[in-house]
C-alpha cells in the first residue's frame, strides 16, 4: 500500500472543488448535466481511460510531454467527473488512486507556479518568465468601446464552447488563465479560446475561426477563477480599467476592430445555430453525442500515446436505452446544504470507500 | 414629492455582476423574443442560455429567476460589463414587458425606476 501523504494534495482538491461546485443548482445546466449522463457510461468510460494510464506507463511518457496534449482546465474537471465515475462504477481503491493521480501529475507538470487547484483564485498556465516575454509584445491602447467588443466576442466563443462541447465540457474551447501581476499594480488576463471548428465531432459546423488568444491588461481591476478556469469574476471596472490588449486569431496579429466587430458576430451566430441544433437533439442522438464530446476532450493524450481517440463501440452501447433521469438517479443527494456537501466529499475522495 | 415605491426595491436577488443600470423590461423566453428586444433593453428571464447572447451584448442589464455567481448569465454580463442579478425567483411573472425598472448589480436590489 502507498503512503497516504502521497494523496494529501487532494485534500486541497477537495476543498476547490467544493468551493466552485459545491451546491452549485444543476439546472441551470442546459440541456443535461454530467451528473446525468456521466453515470450511465462509468463502468465502460473507466475501462476506455484506463488504457491512457497503462499505455503512457508502457511507453514510459512522461507527464511533461503528455501535458502538452491535455487542456490545464479539463485536466482539474476531468478529475473531478472521473472520481464521481469512480463511485458510481464501485472501482477498488487501487484504481481509484492510481487515476486520481494521473490527472494530478499531468496538472502539476502544466502549472510552473503555484494556486494548483484554484482555491486561492488563480489559474497560472505560464511561468513569470514566460509573462515577461508575453507582456515585451506588442500591445494595443484599451478603450471603452474595445472592451467592449472584446467582451462581446469572448461571450461568443463562450457560448459557442457550451454549444459544441456542452456546459460541463466547455473547458475544451475556453480557458482564462491569471491574474498574472505585472508592475505598477496592473495585471495580465490571457483568454484561450480554441477548437472553436471541431468537424470531426460537428461536421458542419461553420466557425470563422478555430483558435483566439486575448491578453487583456487592466488596472484597478482585480481578476479571479476557481477550480473551473472559465469562472471568470472581476472586481473594479473593466470597460475603463482595460490599458491594454492583443490579439491574435488562428496565429494571426488582428488589431482593426471592425474584424473584431465580424468575428464576434459570427461566433455569437454560429453558437446559436449550434445551441438550437445541440437541445434539439432526441435524448438518444444527445447521449451518444455526450460520448463523442468526452472522447474528443482527450483526442490528443490519445494522439500522443497512437491510441484511437474516437469512442469504442461498447462505450457507444452503454447509453443505448438508456435514460438521464436514469443517470441522475444513481445518486442520493441529501437535501440540507451540509449534508450535501459531505455527501458529496465523500463520493470525490478516492481514500473514502464511500459509494452512491 | 418622492416617489416611495421608487425607494422601496421590487425584488431582490444575487448580485453577481456590478454597477447599475436602468431600462424597460423585457421578459425572454429564447430566441424567438429577440425581434422585441431592442439596444439597452433589460434582458428578464428564468436563466440566460447560449441562444440569447446577442440580446445579451444589446441589453443594460440582466435579471434572472435562478442561477448563481458562476452561472451563464452572471458570466457573460461580468464579461460585458453591465448589472446582473440572479435567483430573484419570481422576475419573470412580477415584471412586465415595457416596465421602466433600475438594476443594481451591486447590492441586488431592483427598483422601480
Amino acid at each position: 500500500m502507498e503512503q497516504p501523504e502521497k494523496y494529501s494534495w487532494l485534500d486541497e482538491y477537495l476543498e476547490s472543488l467544493e468551493k466552485s461546485l459545491g451546491f452549485m443548482d444543476l439546472s441551470t445546466l442546459q440541456p443535461t448535466s454530467w451528473r446525468h449522463f456521466q453515470p450511465l457510461i462509468a463502468k465502460e468510460w473507466l475501462e476506455w481511460f484506463w488504457r491512457i494510464i497503462e499505455e503512457r506507463q508502457n511507453q514510459h511518457v512522461t507527464f511533461e510531454e503528455l501535458a502538452k496534449g491535455f487542456e490545464l482546465d479539463l485536466c482539474r474537471e476531468h478529475l473531478c467527473f472521473t472520481l464521481e465515475d469512480l463511485k458510481s462504477a464501485r472501482w477498488p481503491l487501487e484504481k481509484r488512486l492510481a487515476s486520481a493521480d494521473f490527472f494530478f501529475q499531468t496538472l502539476k507538470a502544466q502549472m510552473p507556479q503555484d494556486d494548483l487547484f484554484g482555491l486561492y483564485g488563480s489559474t497560472k498556465r505560464h511561468s513569470q518568465q514566460e509573462v515577461q516575454t508575453i507582456a515585451n509584445q506588442q500591445f494595443e491602447q484599451g478603450t471603452p468601446l474595445i472592451a467592449r467588443e472584446l467582451g462581446k466576442l469572448y461571450n461568443g466563443a463562450y457560448n459557442l464552447g457550451a454549444s459544441l462541447y456542452l456546459d460541463f465540457y466547455m473547458g475544451k474551447a475556453v480557458e482564462n488563465w491569471g491574474p498574472y501581476e505585472l508592475s505598477g499594480g496592473k495585471i495580465l488576463v490571457i483568454k484561450e479560446m480554441r477548437f472553436l471548428k471541431p468537424t470531426e465531432i460537428w461536421p458542419t459546423i461553420e466557425t470563422a475561426c478555430s483558435k483566439i488568444n486575448l491578453c487583456a491588461v487592466y488596472e484597478g481591476v482585480k481578476f479571479s477563477t476557481d477550480l473551473i478556469a472559465c469562472h471568470t469574476q472581476y472586481e473594479g471596472d473593466t470597460i475603463n480599467g482595460l490599458r491594454l490588449w492583443r490579439m491574435e486569431i488562428d496565429g494571426r496579429l488582428v488589431n482593426n476592430i471592425d474584424e473584431i466587430k465580424k468575428i464576434g458576430l459570427n461566433l455569437g451566430e454560429v453558437g446559436v445555430k449550434q445551441w438550437s441544433r445541440l437541445v434539439s437533439l432526441p435524448e438518444q442522438e444527445l447521449l451518444e453525442k455526450a460520448v463523442w464530446i468526452r472522447c474528443y476532450c482527450f483526442r490528443d493524450v490519445c494522439k500522443l500515446l497512437g491510441l484511437d481517440w474516437k469512442p469504442t463501440q461498447k462505450l457507444l452501447d452503454a447509453v443505448k436505452g438508456k435514460t438521464l433521469e436514469q443517470g441522475w438517479k444513481t445518486w442520493n443527494q441529501p437535501k440540507g446544504e451540509k449534508a450535501f456537501n459531505e455527501y458529496w466529499r465523500k463520493i470525490w475522495d478516492p481514500r473514502e470507500e464511500f459509494y452512491p | 414629492m418622492v416617489d416611495n415605491n421608487k425607494l422601496k426595491p421590487i425584488l431582490k436577488g444575487i448580485p453577481t455582476s456590478a454597477g447599475i443600470a436602468e431600462g424597460a423590461v423585457k421578459v425572454i423566453s429564447g430566441i424567438g423574443d429577440s425581434s422585441k428586444f431592442n439596444e439597452g433593453d433589460v434582458l428578464v428571464t428564468k436563466i440566460t442560455d447560449p441562444t440569447m447572447v446577442i440580446m445579451m451584448n444589446q441589453a443594460c442589464a440582466v435579471v434572472c429567476d435562478i442561477g448563481g455567481i458562476t452561472s451563464h448569465p452572471s458570466i457573460i454580463s461580468r464579461e460585458l460589463g453591465i448589472p446582473c442579478v440572479v435567483n430573484v425567483k419570481t422576475a419573470t411573472s412580477t415584471l412586465k414587458d415595457g416596465q421602466k425598472i433600475k438594476v443594481n448589480g451591486t447590492t441586488g436590489e431592483i427598483f422601480l425606476a
